[in-house]
């Protein structure tokens, strides 16, 4: 547990390394770059990968949810 | 040393709350507009036994205050003629699953920081199976929305059953008994930790780490293995599975061609022994003209569980069995093509109102060398801000 809150702390410090304002994010704006606005299409996909695949995660599940296994 | 460590870290975690708390009054919110999201999706998959047909429908809204609601209903049409799901004879069935969820998340706004809570709650039901899950999310935006910190809670609970289709009410084998007789659970807690952080005027990256505890039935109710001696055994799996996944992904956008490439790995294991990798990689070209196309690329491999084997190679002493093919030593490739069509130039025409709606048609091809075969995903979406 110590060693999580540790990791935990060190990544919460570690983001005040990087500051790129506001006013330089115009590339990031694109729709190209914003990866949640696939997130319904993803949502399929991984409801399809999950009922294939012997791994899940990285999309909030981890399983059950529907008899397609 | 230990104490001190301790005492660095409380203090690290009072100074960064005291940040928090003394930022600037909250932003203005008095603009008392109301904005939203309106998506309607057909999502396709196609494989040798299993069709599966998905439309859905997703709204959201963003109150003025901070507030946003968000809806969502999914039915998944299957047509599947495999044993694995049910079927008794080689005619295939069809069957429905309606799935819907609702979420609400709040906001608060610390000047160059932000504080957003989420719930969630879903709920699906099918002949055989039926699933109610919730989850709990925060999100911390640090350095004008820069670095955002993200965390999640969920617990899933679901009631298995057991269907029998287009036979004659009684499973032709040993294991069968009457319809309606079998009734099992899973439970599932989730939780997940990420890092979303802008690198450069260019350049975003994610890390997150999730952990699922998976206990209950976790075998298919239907699928059966034959053994050398003719008698049938049920699946068994074991009844937890502990499951780790570290995912990260890069997103660069290169000026000079108008493209986004967009790099991902996951790794996984779980307490089955099962360990994957899914390396993934998509490129965004601007095309001009509101299109933009996108191509994907996905790999997908993974070892065999610890009690998986080939079917002629379990015998009666064997408590756990799997027939699963996921179980199973695998890999697959994905290669995807969508093209992303923006509708501004609809502006000033009797269809103004859908000037800020995207339209978007994707296909994908995936070959697999598990017993599942190769495979298609299908989709075309609509996506409507308001």
């Amino acid at each position: 547990m110590t060693r999580l809150r540790l990791a935990l702390l060190a990544l919460l410090l570690a983001t005040g390394c990087v500051h790129v304002a506001p006013y330089e994010r115009e590339d990031l704006s694109r729709s190209s770059m914003d990866a949640s606005r696939e997130a319904s299409e993803v949502g399929f996909e991984s409801h399809v990968h999950d009922a294939r695949e012997g791994a899940t995660g990285g999309h909030g599940s981890t399983g059950g949810g529907c008899g397609c296994n | 040393m230990r104490r001190a460590l301790v005492r660095v870290e409380r203090f690290v975690w009072f100074a960064l709350l005291l940040g928090l708390c003394a930022s600037p009054a909250w932003a203005d919110r008095a603009s008392g507009t109301t904005t939203g999201l309106l998506e309607l999706r057909g999502d396709y998959y196609w494989e040798t036994s299993t069709r599966v047909l998905a439309p859905s429908a997703r709204l959201r809204l963003d109150l003025p205050d901070g507030l946003s609601l968000d809806g969502e209903y999914l039915l998944d049409s299957v047509t599947s003629a495999s044993v694995a799901a049910g079927a008794l004879t080689d005619s295939g069935f069809t069957e429905r699953r309606n799935d819907a969820s609702l979420g609400a998340a709040y906001e608060f706004d610390l000047g160059q920081a932000a504080l957003a809570f989420s719930l969630h709650g879903t709920f699906s039901k099918e002949p055989d199976y039926r699933s109610l899950s919730g989850s709990f999310g925060a999100a911390l935006s640090l350095n004008d929305r820069a670095s955002v910190l993200r965390f999640s809670l969920g617990y899933l609970h679901d009631d298995v059953g057991q269907v029998f289709r287009t036979g004659t009410g009684a499973r032709p084998d040993p294991m069968g008994g009457v319809a309606g007789s079998f009734s099992e659970n899973l439970e599932a807690f989730t939780s997940s930790a990420g890092l979303d952080q802008v690198l450069t005027p260019t350049l975003t990256a994610s890390v997150s780490y999730d952990f699922g505890r998976v206990s209950g039935f976790l075998a298919s109710p239907y699928r059966r293995l034959l053994l050398a001696d003719g008698t049938r055994r049920a699946e068994n799996h074991p009844d937890l599975r502990l499951r780790h996944t570290v995912s990260g992904r890069l997103a660069w956008y290169v000026r000079a061609t108008h493209s986004a490439i967009h790099v991902a790995y996951r790794a996984y294991v779980d307490s089955w022994r099962i360990a994957a990798i899914t390396p993934e990689v998509r490129l965004y070209q601007e095309l001009g003209g509101h299109r933009t196309l996108r191509l994907r690329y996905r790999y997908y491999a993974q070892n065999r569980a610890s009690f998986y084997k080939p079917a002629d190679q379990y015998t009666a002493d064997d408590t756990l069995i799997s027939v699963d093919p996921k179980m199973s030593a695998f890999h697959s490739h994905l290669l995807g093509l969508k093209m992303m069509l923006d509708l501004s130039f609809l502006e000033h025409s009797v269809l103004e109102s859908f000037a800020a709606a995207t339209v978007d048609m994707n296909f994908e091809y995936i070959w697999n060398t598990n017993r599942y075969g190769d495979g298609v995903i299908a989709s075309v979406g609509l996506r409507l801000p308001f």
